[in-house]
């Protein structure tokens, strides 16, 4: 009882220490290393603080004791519904406490990650294409299906959209913030934010109502790297943000997987970039799965309703000129001419109606695309 | 004395007849005009007095009191001034005073005599011959827009002089002085041949079938592509895809283009359908019909034509708000101090735009937009233009292949052959009814005039359910079924046509797709 009292206790104390977001990680490491405990930083001489933390810093943090109160703190986290761990509590990510930098806290809504659970983090683009949003959709899904979990930065683009996928495929997803857990940034994944604490968690290790700033996420993509087993870059250019997580993650000794794209899409030059310098790459989520010694779960087979056999001739015609790549009506016309057809406009819609109504293909933005390589 | 000419007035598009009352009594001299005049009109005053002292008439000291009734319409322009000038002359005995019986003159002084140019002339003769006047006076520039109208003689005058010589001889020997203009035919006034024409489109194939689809239905249409990808150049050839104007229809553009002052000099008829790109920064005025006393705007020049709004994203919110009015009702009304005018505008709106700012989403070679800068261009346009737009359709970017290739691709006339035949049908179908196209159908009548049969109905209810579609959308999509079923000769809308339907939705739930 008294000792986890006294971890609560603790808890607290660190929490106090770690709304100072101005103190840096290595400062406060530097501080628990000196005094032994939160409670003991908390309690800590003037003298000895500055020392530690040179003057201004002693002066700043003398203040914050003067004015805010550990209680406080931790009624507020209380009411706000937000978790907090420290890096000698028990619940703290061992997988976190293990990384060259690691942080001293995590504020988090929702749940922590599972520590035995596998892990990936799907990043990438935040203006992706169309590809782009295709791949992260199927890798997501797919390591839902076999219970990996799966770590991004709920950022525009591939970030969110494989969050979304794993939780729509019953997975689990945690996303990193570089902001505090109470601000949705950006506004647009609010849905996907309501989704994540439901079956998963957001977290962050800056302190509630920290605003997003730029300089605040290159650090946070350390956390992404450190969750995971595995990183996966679905697409990125070549100077791309997402590159920093992949060198923090080898850094960490993760495994690094691509997805690799054509030579002429810009948004895949830094995945082809990353494999001819050794990366993986990735095809399907179970190659992962597999090369990684996981265990699979063993999908049940899913309702492939056999379609080539009623399909209409213009149907199929159309159906073979597709690719997974989305392409516009006009594109499809002229792709059939390419091989000689002579179909109306009328029968290439036909096709694509039927198509579509048979869950083959899919619409978007007025672009046509597969949604299976087969048929 | 007391004289009385015959004149036409112009409220809006509405041709009235006026009467320019003159007086000339002894007393005080001077020269006094009443009758709600604009500022021009009250020039008149000096411009006639000038102009017959040119042509050698010495006004008398009189005091001439000028009226021009009905009192109660404002009169503008200087089409009063050849009136007023023969109503001072036959005052004073100078022109008998049969020799302006049955005539309406209209025309516009210059200070040496000359008769100009006024605007209007097609609309004021036309109201003449149905008041069963005889003869027009009017100016010899707008002679040929005058002699488009039958039973009425029409006199071209180009100065003061020869008016009066004209008015001053007896009956009988009138056709010798000036003889009336031979009427001018529809046929005379067919401009040389298009140099436009789809044959010179190569590739987009959907594009010209939707285009084709939305003419035959006068459905409005939405083009979504990238720059280059020869939008403008397809709009270009709508008008030559559409049924030659008709007679009276030729003669409703024609009227709002003589009020607009827009018919130029050789031109009597407007016999192509009209063809308006106004640029995106058009005002408001500019686009419905602006000035104090409101001229015909761009949507009223563009009617029975076709209306293109190039980079529509751009046009200023209040610009394609006002747009929602025309597009329901077919004319807009605009009330100003001296009254509400309505002026026609019945078109067929070609929008274009590109997918987002930089215009090449979703090629993420070249376009670098975010998803919201994507979505927030495409909701720039509101709701209801939205609402009323029944086609969309994509225009890719066409490569070098296609352009330089040799096709041989389908004239203009052949698909205006299609495009006739399915109007016909509409006509038909709608005899009686108010409705002349499909487009105009609303929801309440879809039902009777666009009947599916049951696996059509089945067919609906599986789109409806998986494209996630709104009630309009699902209206939309059976209309534009309805005018394809027309194109294709077919009285029951098929699978076929539905198909084809869905192919150029435009998804109103939320993002549209």
């Amino acid at each position: 009882m008294t000792e986890e009292r006294d971890g609560l206790e603790q808890n607290m104390y660190a929490a106090w220490l770690d709304a100072m977001s101005w103190v840096a990680g290595e400062t406060k490491y530097r501080l628990l290393g000196a005094a032994g405990s939160p409670r003991g930083i908390y309690e800590m001489g003037e003298g000895q603080l500055a020392a530690l933390m040179g003057l201004q810093g002693c002066e700043r943090f003398l203040q914050h004791r003067k004015n805010i109160k550990p209680q406080s703190v931790w009624e507020d986290l209380a009411e706000s519904g937000i978790g907090y761990t420290y890096c000698q509590a028990a619940s703290f990510p061992q997988k976190l406490a293990r990384i060259p930098d690691p942080p001293f806290g995590i504020f988090y809504k929702g749940r922590l990650p599972d520590g035995s659970a596998r892990a990936v983090a799907v990043i990438g683009a935040r203006k992706c294409s169309e590809y782009g949003r295709f791949m992260a959709e199927r890798f997501a899904k797919g390591f839902a299906g076999h219970g990996v979990d799966v770590i991004s930065g709920m950022a525009m683009g591939i970030d969110g959209i494989s969050q979304a996928a794993a939780l729509s495929a019953g997975g689990s997803s945690y996303a990193v913030l570089g902001c505090g857990v109470d601000i949705v940034y950006p506004r647009s994944n609010e849905t996907l934010y309501r989704q994540l604490l439901e079956s998963g968690g957001v977290l962050s290790e800056y302190p509630p109502r920290m605003e997003p700033r730029p300089a605040l996420f290159p650090p946070r993509n350390r956390i992404i790297s450190a969750l995971a087993d595995v990183v996966l870059v679905v697409e990125a250019r070549e100077k791309s943000g997402t590159l920093i997580t992949v060198d923090m993650a080898l850094e960490q000794g993760r495994e690094v997987y691509a997805v690799p794209g054509r030579c002429t899409d810009s948004l895949s030059m830094g995945c082809n970039r990353l494999i001819r310098q050794g990366a993986a790459v990735a095809v399907t989520p179970e190659d992962i799965i597999d090369e990684m010694g996981w265990e699979t779960i063993p999908q049940k087979p899913q309702k492939q309703s056999q379609p080539a056999k009623n399909l209409s001739e213009a149907a199929r015609e159309v159906y073979a000129v597709l690719e997974m790549l989305p392409a516009t009506q006009d594109v499809i016309v002229s792709k059939l001419r390419e091989r000689g057809n002579t179909c109306t406009i009328p029968q290439v819609c036909q096709g694509l109606v039927e198509l579509e109504l048979k869950g083959l293909i899919l619409c978007r933005d007025r672009q046509y695309g597969r949604l299976r390589d087969d048929l | 004395m007391y004289s009385r000419v015959i004149t036409g007035a112009i409220s809006g598009i509405e041709s009235m007849l006026a009467a320019v009352e003159v007086d000339a009594s002894r007393g005080m001299p001077g020269f006094e005009m009443v009758g709600q005049l604009s500022g021009e009109v009250r020039e008149a005053k000096e411009r006639v007095r000038v102009a017959l002292k040119n042509a050698s008439i010495e006004i008398p000291p009189m005091r001439l009191t000028v009226s021009i009734s009905p009192a109660e319409v404002k009169k503008e322009g200087a089409s009063y001034d050849l009136p007023i000038a023969i109503g001072i002359l036959v005052s004073l005995g100078l022109i008998p005073a049969e020799g302006i019986q049955d005539t309406l003159i209209v025309g516009e002084l210059g200070l040496d005599g000359e008769v100009r140019a006024v605007r209007g002339v097609l609309p004021i003769v036309r109201k003449a011959e149905q008041e069963h006047i005889r003869r027009c006076v009017v100016p010899s520039a707008n002679v040929r827009e005058g002699a488009v109208i039958d039973h009425v003689e029409i006199i071209g005058v180009s100065s003061l002089a020869e008016t009066i010589e004209y008015l001053q001889e007896v009956e009988e020997r009138k056709p010798q002085k000036i003889a009336p203009a031979s009427r001018t035919l529809t046929g005379d006034f067919d401009e040389p041949a298009a140099d436009l024409d789809f044959c010179e489109i190569n590739g987009q194939e959907s594009v010209k079938r939707a285009v084709e689809v939305a003419a035959a239905g006068f459905h409005h249409i939405l083009m979504i592509g990238p720059p280059g990808s020869g939008k403008t150049m397809i709009a270009k050839r709508i008008p030559t895809i559409l049924p030659d104007l008709s007679r009276e229809e030729s003669l409703e553009v024609s009227t709002i283009y003589s009020v607009a002052g827009q018919l130029d000099g050789g031109k009597a008829l407007i016999t192509r359908r009209p063809f308006l790109d106004p640029h995106h920064t058009i005002s408001e005025q500019a686009l419905a019909g602006g000035g104090r006393i409101p001229r015909p705007g761009v949507i009223s020049l563009a009617h029975r034509g076709v209306l293109f709004m190039d980079e529509l994203p751009e046009f200023r919110h209040n610009a394609i708000e006002i747009l929602r009015q025309p597009l329901e009702d077919k004319r807009i009304h605009i009330a100003r101090t001296y009254g509400n005018f309505v002026y026609p505008a019945d078109f067929m709106l070609v929008a274009a735009m590109n997918p987002c700012p930089c215009g090449y989403f979703p090629d993420r070679n070249r376009c670098a937009c975010t998803e919201t800068e994507v979505r927030k261009y495409l909701s720039r346009i509101s709701g209801p233009i939205l609402d009323r737009i029944d086609v969309v359709t994509e225009a890719p970017r066409v490569d070098i292949r296609q352009l330089s290739a040799d096709m041989r691709n389908e004239c203009s006339a052949d698909i205006r052959r299609r495009v006739a035949g399915a109007r016909e049908r509409q006509r038909a179908r709608y005899m009686g009814t108010g409705y002349r196209f499909n487009a105009e159908l609303r929801p309440g009548d879809i039902r009777e005039y666009c009947r599916l049969g049951t696996r059509e109905q089945h067919m609906m209810e599986e789109i409806f359910t998986m494209m996630n579609l709104s009630a309009r959308a699902y209206h939309k999509i059976i209309k534009v079924a309805r005018t394809i079923a027309d194109l294709d000769g077919k009285d029951d809308i098929g699978t076929e046509q539905i198909s084809e339907a869905v192919c150029y939705r435009i998804n109103d739930k939320g993002y549209w797709n």
